[in-house]
């Protein structure tokens, strides 16, 4: 059975819909993030786990208890929010140990878990000192232990690092799913980056509009988007229009050019345009020629990323996006230089949806 | 959720009555002068006075030299510390706080001493002397009021970057202030002027005890002597100030004309 | 034209501080004339006699019983408008930017204490004399709708709670005023924050809330003191001489109205200035602390 489950959560304010349609399992001690644009309502859904929001219909269960109408301070949930929310009047030690405080326990089992929730996230001096006199990055941090202090039995982290400047995001983003795997803790994620979501998560949860459009694993997502919004949202993607020549055997012409593609075309007659979709990276450089899953074109760009080298390729219609790795051996492609890049048939992704 | 909002409007429907019904008595008290029923005989009869006529005016001209006192003073101040002194902040900010903790009654004591009858600058001694130590000490009284608002309108301009670029152009000092500073502030400099104009008419303390005929003590005159007129004058001061406060809330939604904003 | 041979630490030319410094002397000019020296030469004049002279003679004499008196009045009233007006211009405050009323009520609550903080007064007291006065509008409507005799009763407004009443009156705006920002700085995530930490409401307030507003809120009632303190006009237009505040004692010294003794008008006016610039300070000492808290 799942530890937290939301079942048919729909969420209006007044005219506004939210949360059209929710339903999520999740397992003890999986780390879920919802991911998706401002607006798609994962900031809401994670506010009706926390019990800020109640939903107009569907139930939340936590370990199996109900807890849809349950007021937050009794859910035992530990929540770190975008804007830190420590308490200003209370020094460090204060902060974490507020849970503990609530809950009546003994000054002595307070100092000695402050201690080790400042251990934890690496600010063992700090205890004394006051929010304002810390750094964002410091101030999340112990925003963390904060909520983590009471062990509660769900995380929730309301994009916690969007307030941060990037170096200190991406040492924070490891640190967070480093504690999160040692403390076993069941973890909701809400962020709009997917460079976050895809680095962090067992599952990730794609959300648009108030609905789900895709839940799976990482790579799952990444390299088998189901809808075209899916596969723009996370990661860079080539947008191609392709005429289905035998769905059977996953024939198309891109272009005048003939592919194969290892995605279903159920349901696709002969003829049919067909929205498809290539990773830049899938995309290799060859010699070949006339093969199928081929394409030729001139080169009209080539930006250098350090590692990678992205090339703007034209086609007849097709801007395509390749991205060559630096391998620092043999010249990148130039402007004005005809090149031919081919790939693999499970590379080619057939889209639904618009 | 409902026990809050229940709590809510309660506070504010008592306030409400609290702070509505002196001015619906006052206005309707203005009414009565005829008996029998509702005239407005009490307002003809203060327009028409000449005594209310010469206060107010009074008033009204000591208000104007005040602001253009006032501002003359202020604006070059919250100029040059802005762009020349930043160290002065401090204590110009200090000094501009004075005011606010230095009741009027103090001030306008010590200036009784100071420039009385016996001291080296007796501007005590004659009517118009009189009249400049009640001017200069209104724009001591509105010095925190106006010193913020232009203040803050020329931080909202950046007022160095544009300086620097008229001074490019070969502008000189008062250039530049009147032709690009003060434009751009003009909003900050009338809430200033508005606010200084309503402290001003209705003042009485500096007015009674530098016994200059002003507004505020022909108020208190009437009010020791007539019976309806006072409150008809209060409805006229009061719309006065709304009037001005008015205009103060409506330039600060209209903002500043030029606002540079990077 | 440049000197290219010139140190290369070049200072910029003295003439351009000049200009400055001359743009802000008439400030300080004014200030020294008209701010700072009129009210330092009345603190040392407290401490003269007539023949200028250092003496403590004129602190002492203000402990006589009639003047005591008057401090004592004046404390009084200061300190119940002031306590009223904090409570009650935090609750309206409070009411219109938390209590779930509608938005456009803030913008207006705003504008009116902005008007009502500066309709002191004569204006004030015509109106409350109109209201409350005995053929006041108040009074009238109580007798003849309710029944009930006002001043019969032992009202009179023009005594210390008229008076008080009548100071709530720009009080009460003025705290709104002075404590929305406090209200506004209060950021909805420490409630939030504070709940998913297992705290109550009422726990929220004793251990988050309260300590944050509290000084903010004191310092203000401390800003409403010391204004209540040294207000004149309203208590003049509405008491005169009859309620003696010190205000209105120092009043009738500098007009002479009483045996001219300046060196005790000093005096009293040191005693004012006292204890109007301590509540001062302490207010805004008070508020600069909550606002590198809020940060």
């Amino acid at each position: 059975m799942s530890f937290l489950s939301a079942s048919g959560i729909q969420k209006h304010f007044g005219a506004h819909v939210a949360v059209k349609r929710f339903d999520l399992e999740v397992e003890k001690g999986e780390f879920v993030t919802f991911l998706g644009p401002s607006g798609c309502g994962k900031t809401t859904m994670l506010r009706m786990i926390a019990g800020f929001e109640t939903p107009t219909r569907g139930t939340i269960k936590i370990a199996g208890k109900d807890v849809t109408d349950l007021p937050p301070n009794k859910r035992n949930i530990g929540m770190v929010f975008q804007s830190y929310a420590l308490f200003p009047n209370l020094t460090v030690a204060g902060n974490i140990g507020f849970g503990l405080r609530i809950a009546g326990r003994p000054p002595q089992e307070i100092k000695k878990r402050v201690g080790e929730m400042l251990d934890m996230v690496k600010l063992p001096q700090y205890a004394e000192r006051y929010p304002a006199q810390l750094s964002g990055g410091q101030q999340q941090r112990i925003s963390l232990a904060r909520a983590l202090a009471p062990n509660p039995q769900i995380l929730l982290l309301d994009e916690p690092l969007s307030a941060l400047d990037a170096r200190i995001r991406a040492s924070l983003r490891e640190e967070i799913r480093a504690l999160q795997l040692e403390l076993k803790i069941t973890t909701i994620f809400v962020t709009h980056d997917q460079e976050e979501a895809l680095s962090m998560s067992d599952r990730v949860v794609v959300m648009r509009d108030g609905e789900v459009e895709q839940i799976g694993a990482p790579k799952e997502i990444y390299n088998r988007p189901r809808t075209r919004f899916v596969a723009s949202f996370v990661g860079t993607l080539n947008h191609l229009r392709a005429r289905i020549v035998d769905p059977a055997r996953g024939a198309v012409e891109i272009e005048g050019y003939p592919a194969f593609t290892k995605s279903p075309l159920d349901g696709a007659g002969v003829g049919d345009i067909q929205a498809m979709a290539l990773r830049p990276e899938s995309l290799q450089v060859t010699n070949a020629d006339g093969s199928a899953n081929v394409f030729k074109g001139v080169v009209e760009d080539a930006a250098f990323h350090g590692a990678v080298v992205r090339v703007k390729l034209r086609l007849k219609d097709t801007l395509l996006l390749v991205d060559v790795f630096n391998t620092g051996e043999g010249a990148a492609p130039q402007r004005g230089q005809t090149l031919s890049v081919t790939f693999r048939a499970e590379d080619l992704i057939a889209l639904q949806g618009d | 959720m409902n026990g809050r909002l229940i709590a809510s409007w309660s506070v504010v429907a008592l306030c409400g009555i609290y702070f509505l019904a002196p001015l619906i008595a006052t206005f309707e008290f203005s009414l009565r002068l005829l008996r029998g029923h509702y005239s407005f005989e009490a307002y003809r009869l203060v327009f028409a006075s000449g005594d209310f006529q010469s206060a107010f005016l009074f008033s009204a001209i000591i208000g104007v030299v005040t602001i253009i006192v006032g501002a003359l003073i202020v604006t070059p101040t919250a100029y040059w510390v802005q762009l020349r002194l930043p160290a002065l902040r401090g204590i110009v900010e200090y000094i501009t706080l004075l005011p606010l903790v230095v009741p009027a009654i103090v001030l306008v004591f010590g200036y009784i001493k100071l420039y009385g009858s016996n001291s080296i600058l007796p501007l005590t001694a004659t009517p118009f002397g009189s009249d400049i130590l009640l001017m200069l000490g209104y724009v001591a009284l509105g010095l925190p009021y106006l010193y913020r608002a232009i203040d803050a309108g020329m931080r909202s301009i950046d007022v160095k970057t544009l300086s620097e670029a008229a001074q490019i152009q070969g502008a000189g000092f008062p250039t530049i202030l009147f032709r690009i500073i003060i434009p751009n502030i003009r909003s900050s400099i009338l809430s200033g002027a508005f606010l200084t104009f309503a402290i001003v008419i209705g003042e009485f303390t500096l007015a009674s005890l530098l016994d200059r005929p002003a507004f505020g003590p022909y108020l208190q005159l009437v009010g020791a002597s007539r019976a309806y007129e006072p409150a008809a004058l209060a409805v006229v001061a009061f719309l006065i100030t709304w009037g001005c406060m008015g205009i103060i809330q409506w330039l600060g939604n209209s903002g500043s004309n030029f606002s540079a904003k990077r | 034209m440049l000197d290219v041979t010139a140190d290369p630490v070049r200072r910029p030319p003295p003439a351009r501080k000049i200009a400055a410094w001359a743009g802000v002397a008439p400030f300080f000019l004014f200030a020294a004339m008209f701010l700072i020296v009129p009210t330092f030469s009345l603190m040392v004049g407290a401490f003269q006699n007539r023949d200028g002279e250092f003496t403590f003679d004129n602190i002492l004499r203000l402990t006589q019983p009639s003047i005591l008196h008057s401090y004592a009045l004046s404390l009084e009233v200061s300190a119940a408008s002031a306590f009223f007006g904090a409570l009650i211009g935090f609750a309206l405050a409070a009411a219109v930017i938390f209590g779930g009323l509608p938005r456009w009520m803030r913008p207006v609550l705003m504008t009116f204490s902005g008007v009502a903080s500066n309709f002191a007064g004569v204006p004030l007291a015509f109106a409350f004399v109109a209201t409350l006065g005995r053929m006041g509008l108040v009074t009238l409507l109580l007798r003849n709708v309710f029944d009930f005799n006002l001043y019969t009763s032992g009202f009179n407004l023009f005594t210390f709670t008229g008076l008080t009443l009548t100071y709530l009156y720009f009080q009460i705006p003025l705290m709104a005023l002075v404590i929305a920002p406090a209200l506004d700085g209060m950021k909805q995530e420490w409630r939030e924050a504070a709940e998913i930490l297992g705290a109550s409401r009422w726990q929220y307030w004793r251990y988050i809330a309260w300590p944050i507003l509290g000084p903010s809120c004191f310092g203000a009632s401390l800003l409403l003191f010391a204004n209540a303190f040294g207000a004149i006009a309203t208590a003049y237009s509405l008491t005169g001489p009859s309620l003696n505040i010190v205000p209105i004692l120092l009043f009738a010294q500098i007009r002479g109205d009483v045996l001219h003794d300046p060196n005790l008008g000093f005096a009293l006016a040191f005693g004012m200035l006292l204890i109007t610039g301590v509540s001062n300070f302490a207010y805004l000492a008070l508020r600069a602390r909550s606002e590198k808290w809020m940060r």
